[in-house]
């Protein structure tokens, strides 16, 4: 029993001393875990926390300074890009004397007026602009003045290296980067996006092709004494812009305010115009694929047409029966508009319509502008339509439309991005608007235009250029002025197998000794053509040809009936 | 029990002195990174620059000018491009000057045998004098 006691006691004993020990060890236990979990986050905080902070930081001010992508062409060479440039501001609540500190700074500063540097110091508010975008000798001399208050600003700034020649593709941003015009306007978002991202957005547009077509529609302006000028190329491929110019246009570089003046319209693709003669193009394609007439055909041209109280007349008046072909080449109105009142009723509007004339374009420049079309669609519209007037549309939905008649029958959807081939089904999914046989007809009568007819002043030997001549009095209020011109010329080469299409547009040409006098399309805006195809193709891998005519056009020359020269 | 504890304060400083380096070390490399990244952003800002100057530099417009002032070219004409197919068999017994004549290899032994040095020398063929051409606007 008392063994039994003690053995007892022992055991209690122990068991006492065991259970306190191992509290105490559970406790130390625990201590340890909490402190090498501090140690461990002290560790932690003091190798990599402060370059985690330095990470978020760094990232969110080359974010700061990069607002926007760049834009560049289709070879890229930049088209926009940024600078980081330094404005002062100034701190008013910080500025004993206004006065003395405006006219401190206005010894410094060129172009601020100390009056308004004055006033702006003497604000209510603790932040004002004092002078945007100094240049690094002007920052220089402010900061020497060490005026307490005034501060210096990194922003940044857009600067256009193409300058006016890519006005209208670009556009402008205002002064918070925000886009006015242009792919600056149309790919305002995307260009946000491409922030960070190392990439910058690829324009279709190539700045040699641009270069010669902005400086061609500048001399002709220039020599025919115009108002305006304007000018596409286009591929009939792929339905991508190469060139597009307008004038008068601005140097993006420097705006300016006044953003309704009219050299801010983009003439290619936001103007639409009563296009005259080029609309004969339209007139065939749907004739010879609608089954309105061959070739062959012949229409009674001889006297003007009375149809309500317009008199419908030709420039060059034939007075006999022509055919399809000499309608054509001469430019007859008469003729075209017989063969459009031969159609079928609604024939003529819905052959249009699938050439995308009818409709806004689907363009990604914002201020790409809708044409304006004949309400009611009777004879006498019909008529008018046939030759271009009556109908104002586009250079670009001119050009566009022209690229699917001679391109083998398919329209595109023209854009101004570099669309990969992956992208083009999706995004293009190319239309079907005449036959194969129809597009080679058209070819033909186009090549003829310029072999025999009044476009023999857009030839360009070796670049076999087939196209037609517009030429449109200007309507004002309802009537029409008789020396305001819109003449325009619609080119496509090769004419055999078209890669091209290049429109022209000249906006009140007066003609002058060269011309004899004659403003009309053949003599201000064909020669346009003649000068900037041999440019332009070397550029674009055009080949010269050995070729002088389309084999169709041969044909078409046996058809016509010989001049009788008096 | 002694030991123990003046082990654990010599542990303590060893490795507080290590961890001290370790920081310092790790604060070095920051500043440097941090330093590296701000010349990586000016050394970007500055590849900016450069290539917008370059941009105006090569601006179309501006070859142009260069080109008409100072050199001797005109607009390429249609008739100056020709294509291989357009080159015209010379027989006129004059052999062609600008390929060099390779003997044939001995037979049995080979190609590389021909020693370079043994080869017949030609002075440098004589260019035709090209008619300068007019000069005219355009690229």
């Amino acid at each position: 029993m008392r063994t039994i006691t003690n053995l007892d006691m022992g055991y209690k004993q122990g068991r006492t001393l065991g259970s306190v020990r191992s509290r105490v060890m559970v406790t130390v236990g625990l201590f340890c875990i909490a402190f090498a979990a501090l140690s461990v986050r002290v560790i932690d905080l003091g190798l990599t926390a402060e370059a985690r902070e330095w990470a978020g930081y760094s990232k969110n001010t080359s974010e700061r300074s990069l607002a926007r992508a760049e834009i560049v062409d289709r070879n890229g060479i930049l088209l926009a890009t940024n600078l980081t440039t330094i404005s002062v501001s100034a701190n008013p609540k910080a500025i004993d004397d206004p006065a003395a500190t405006a006219a401190q700074i206005a010894t410094v500063l060129d172009g601020v007026d100390v009056g308004v540097l004055t006033r702006r110091l003497s604000s209510k508010a603790s932040f004002v602009w004092l002078k945007r975008k100094v240049t690094p000798a002007e920052q220089n001399a402010v900061n020497n003045l060490g005026i307490p208050g005034v501060e210096f600003r990194d922003e940044v700034q857009r600067l256009y290296p193409q300058g006016n020649m890519m006005a209208h593709v670009v556009g402008y941003n205002n002064l918070e980067n925000q886009g006015v015009s242009g792919a600056e306007r149309a790919f305002d978002e995307k260009l946000q996006d491409l922030v960070g991202t190392d990439q910058s957005l690829m324009l279709s547009v190539d700045t040699r092709v641009q270069h010669a077509l902005h400086e061609e529609i500048g001399a002709a302006m220039t020599q025919f004494n115009a108002l305006g000028a304007a000018g596409i190329v286009l591929d009939v491929q792929t339905g991508e812009v190469l060139a597009m110019a307008s004038l008068p246009d601005f140097n993006p570089n420097d705006p300016g305010d006044a953003v309704t003046d009219e050299k801010y319209m983009n003439r290619a693709v936001q103007g639409v115009y009563e296009m005259g003669s080029t609309f004969k193009t339209f007139t065939m394609a749907m004739a010879l694929e609608h089954g309105v007439a061959t070739l062959e055909d012949a229409y009674d041209a001889t006297n003007p047409i009375q149809i309500s109280r317009f008199t419908i007349r030709d420039d060059h008046p034939k007075a006999r029966w022509l055919n399809l072909p000499e309608i054509y080449m001469y430019s007859s109105n008469i003729g075209s508009a017989r063969i459009a009142v031969a159609a079928e009723d609604g024939v003529q509007r819905d052959f249009l319509r699938s050439l995308g004339l009818l409709s806004r374009p689907e363009f990604e420049l914002l201020e790409t502008g809708a044409p304006i079309v004949p309400e009611r669609w009777r004879n006498v519209q019909s008529m008018t339509v046939s030759y271009g007037h009556g109908i104002a549309v586009s250079g670009l939905q001119v050009a566009n439309a022209v690229a699917a008649l001679v391109n083998g029958g398919e329209l595109h959807r023209p854009t101004m991005l570099l669309i990969s081939d992956e992208e083009r089904e999706r995004f293009d999914p190319a239309k079907r608007v005449i036959s194969e046989n129809t597009s080679e007809k058209i070819q033909a009568l186009m090549r003829l235009v310029v072999e025999k007819g009044t476009g023999r002043n857009a030839d360009a030997p070796g670049y076999l250029v087939g196209g037609k001549t517009g030429t449109a009095e200007k309507s004002v209020g309802g009537g029409y002025r008789k020396n305001a011109l819109i003449t325009s010329f619609v080119a496509a080469f090769p004419i055999t197998n078209p890669r091209y299409v290049v429109f022209v547009m000249l906006d009140e040409p007066q003609g002058n000794e060269a011309t004899y006098g004659f403003a009309g399309a053949g003599w201000t805006a064909a020669p346009i053509i003649r000068d900037l195809v041999p440019r332009i193709a070397p550029l674009l891998g055009v080949s010269p040809s050995v070729e002088t005519s389309h084999p169709l056009t041969r044909d078409m020359i046996k058809m016509i009936t010989p001049e009788v020269r008096s | 029990m002694r030991s123990i504890s003046v082990i654990t304060f010599i542990l303590l400083i060893a490795v507080s002195y290590g961890f001290y380096q370790l920081q310092f070390q790790v604060e070095q490399r920051q500043d440097q990174a941090a330093t590296l990244e701000q010349k990586i952003k000016t050394d970007k800002e500055n590849i900016k620059i450069l290539q917008a100057e370059w941009a105006l530099l090569a601006s179309p417009k501006r070859l142009q000018q260069l080109s008409n002032r100072f050199l001797e070219l005109a607009p390429i004409d249609p008739s100056q491009i020709k294509t291989l197919d357009d080159l015209v068999q010379r027989n006129d017994g004059v052999e062609g000057a600008a390929f060099m004549e390779v003997p044939d290899a001995i037979p049995g032994e080979t190609e590389a045998a021909v020693d370079l040095a043994e080869l017949p020398q030609r002075g440098a063929p004589t260019l035709p004098t090209v008619p300068v051409v007019n000069r005219g606007g355009g690229l």
